[in-house]
């Protein structure tokens, strides 16, 4: 319920969109920064603490996106005549650069100011509907293409793999939807067999595919600004099985992958399918708040396969779970009101009013669902 | 939804007892007559249309011309539910706005109506059920705080289910400033259940975009939806919602030559020059 509290909060409710098609590239990047810019950037890079703020940082984070450009470039440039002679100096250049600036992206606010005219701009949405934009830092791309100039062969590198992975694992967090669908593409490019790359993927197509975000779509469109990145809820549930699926096949014990692709299968009206995933997710070991998960789905797959029975025994494991959480409860009663039970419907609503005033003991894992624990 | 397994006689005797005591609301009858009961809002020029009896409605139910047996009006004794976003976006003035309108509904009611609150966020909380003690309504609306995400579609099914919890004639006012963000029920669900009851859903959203799913469940149900720009309307919105309602008449046929189960789709015309109808656009018997 922490959790929920912080998702109250404007900014961590805020879900991001993209909005505009990317401008043209700009060539200054060939000219090449001020000399004493690039000696700036290797000291900062030097003297970086990865996941510390510090002053060098800040500087390097009040530079345009022009100089930020030419720098970056500059130093794949030195990296790549460094690397004839001396490959591990240069790549740990480049990797501690990409560090400085995932650090700027993640912990210097500077979105409010655009920095470059190739910056792509997100729409801020919450409670389904858009509220205003923001530019996606620039700083995200710079640190992916610092990677790109490592040797031999970036995609080999595991501090490169770690890079992308927690990169990607952060911007889940924090919602940054704009700024993951361009870091997810160039990681699936690079990695395409990392389950945890494959299974991000899957949750933020399926996070597009949700209701509320489908929402803020419609409602950017309605507004007649410019179309957002996201497709419609049915193609991005199709994307998203495809990378749970690929990510289950290089790591078939991966429960949460699981326990959601089935949940996406049934959406997608392959019941039968989802059941068996979510069947195979239980036994395989789902605990905790994924078995309640996988018990939920599992009860609304069999609701739709028209057994009733066991649909009600998995969402009564579901509520034993969870005994205050309303959603199994929810369910009880509505399929006990569609097949005509009024009684059995009027029960369950009795259940739920009698669930504590206080919301912290009305913990419910489905409220959290499309956020990454 | 409205097959109502009760004597018509009898019910002929409870409405002529106007208002209908709550006690005699919660009288059981036996089951002779399988009767539909159709509300129904007849209007000419916006304003509603009085004075019509049985023999000015004509009732198609599947196509087939229905007898109707009674056509009342204001007489019988409300349940109104509230179903009230107070999520996240609800604060400050909106939240005062929409305490002000929940009570300025309840001071429309009348004695033998009955009301009861869904407060929402993603939290449900159908905690206070229906009541004619109007009091623990206005106390209950007093301690809602706007906090947390929208879980619209299940708080609406709540909503229904309480609206269903008493033999009355059932309004359920669901307001609603955002889209769902948290429902486990899917829209199409709830919809489908709400074909089922006899419960008239009038939907209120404030924002430029509509919510689908109130438009829906609107219409299946015979009721309306009011978009408004500000929550400065609310209450003048609760209170024109509540005022409509008592303006509509509550017809009451018994189905000949008809199927008995299965969805059948509803007519309802009036003699009346000019006048335009609205009710809900069909029903489903058998289970139901």
């Amino acid at each position: 319920m922490t959790q929920l509290r912080r998702l109250s909060s404007w900014v961590a409710v805020a879900g991001i969109l993209l909005a505009c098609p990317r401008p043209a590239a700009t060539s200054l990047s060939q000219s090449g920064p001020a000399p004493d810019r690039f000696e700036q950037w290797l000291a900062a890079v030097d003297v970086h603490k990865p996941g510390d703020p510090g002053m060098e940082a800040v500087e390097v984070s009040t530079w345009t996106g022009l100089e930020l450009e030419a720098v970056v470039a500059e130093a794949k440039r030195y990296a790549r005549s460094l690397a004839k002679t001396d490959t591990p100096r240069a790549n740990q250049i480049l990797l501690r650069g990409a560090a400085l600036h995932g650090d700027i992206a993640r912990l210097i606010p500077e979105d409010t100011v655009r920095k470059s005219p190739t910056q792509r701009t997100a729409y801020i949405v919450r409670d389904g509907r858009w509220l205003g934009i923001r530019y996606i830092s620039v700083h995200w791309q710079l640190g992916r293409s610092l990677l790109d100039g490592i040797t031999p062969d970036p995609a080999t590198n595991p501090d490169v793999k770690t890079w992308y992975q927690e990169i990607a694992a952060h911007l889940l967090q924090m919602r940054q939807f704009a700024a993951a669908v361009d870091h997810f593409a160039r990681a699936r490019q690079m990695f395409p067999s990392d389950p945890d790359i494959l299974f991000s993927s899957g949750v933020l197509h399926e996070r597009f595919g949700s209701t509320a975000l489908q929402a803020a779509a419609e409602s950017v469109t309605e507004s007649k600004r410019e179309a957002s990145s996201v497709n419609s809820a049915r193609g991005e549930l199709v994307r998203a099985e495809r990378f749970f699926r690929e990510a289950l096949a290089h790591r078939p014990d991966h429960l949460e992958a699981r326990v959601r692709h089935g949940r996406v299968l049934d959406d997608l009206e392959r019941h039968d399918e989802a059941s068996e995933e979510l069947r195979v997710a239980i036994a395989d070991g789902a605990s905790g708040w994924l078995l309640y998960l996988a018990e939920l789905f599992l009860g609304r797959a069999e609701e739709r396969r028209g057994n009733h029975t066991e649909s009600r025994a998995a969402f009564l494991r579901a509520s034993a779970l969870y005994p205050n959480a309303q959603s199994p409860r929810l369910a009880l009663s509505q399929m006990a009101r569609r097949t005509g039970d009024r009684a059995a419907a009027q029960r369950e609503l009795k259940f739920i009013a009698s669930l504590p005033d206080d919301e912290r003991r009305r913990e419910d894992p489905w409220w959290l669902y499309y956020d990454v624990r | 939804m409205a097959v109502l397994r009760r004597s018509l006689i009898a019910f002929a005797v409870a409405i002529a007892l106007a208002p209908m005591s709550v006690s005699a609301r919660r009288q059981t009858f036996t089951s002779r007559i399988e009767a539909v009961r159709v509300d129904v809002l007849v209007t000419d020029n916006g304003k509603p249309v009085q004075g019509l009896s049985p023999s000015d409605f004509e009732v198609l139910d599947n196509g087939v011309r229905q007898r109707v047996d009674l056509a009342s009006f204001e007489q019988i004794p409300l349940n109104v539910v509230l179903a009230l976003d107070n999520s996240a976006s609800l604060q400050g003035l909106r939240l005062g706005h929409l305490q002000t309108a929940g009570k300025r509904a309840l001071e429309g009611l009348k004695p033998g109506d009955r009301a009861a609150l869904v407060a929402f966020s993603h939290v449900v909380s159908p905690s206070q059920g229906l009541t004619d003690d109007l009091d623990r309504i206005r106390v209950a609306l007093d301690r809602v705080r706007g906090e947390g995400l929208t879980s619209l579609v299940d708080a609406t099914h709540a909503g229904m289910l309480l609206g269903e919890s008493d033999a009355g004639r059932s309004l359920l006012i669901v307001f609603s400033d955002g889209v769902d963000t948290s429902s486990w029920l899917t829209p199409d669900a709830v919809v489908e259940t709400a074909r089922r009851g006899d419960v008239v859903v009038y939907g209120v959203e404030v924002g430029e975009h509509p919510v689908s799913f109130l438009r829906d469940l609107s219409e299946v149900t015979g009721g309306r939806l009011f978009s408004i720009e500000s929550t400065n309307d609310l209450a003048s919105t609760f209170a024109r919602i509540l005022e409509e309602f008592r303006m509509r008449y509550l017809v009451s046929y018994s189905p000949q030559g008809v199927a008995l189960g299965g969805w059948h789709r509803l007519e309802v015309r009036v003699k009346h020059r000019g006048a335009k109808v609205k009710a809900r656009p069909g029903y489903f018997a058998g289970q139901g």
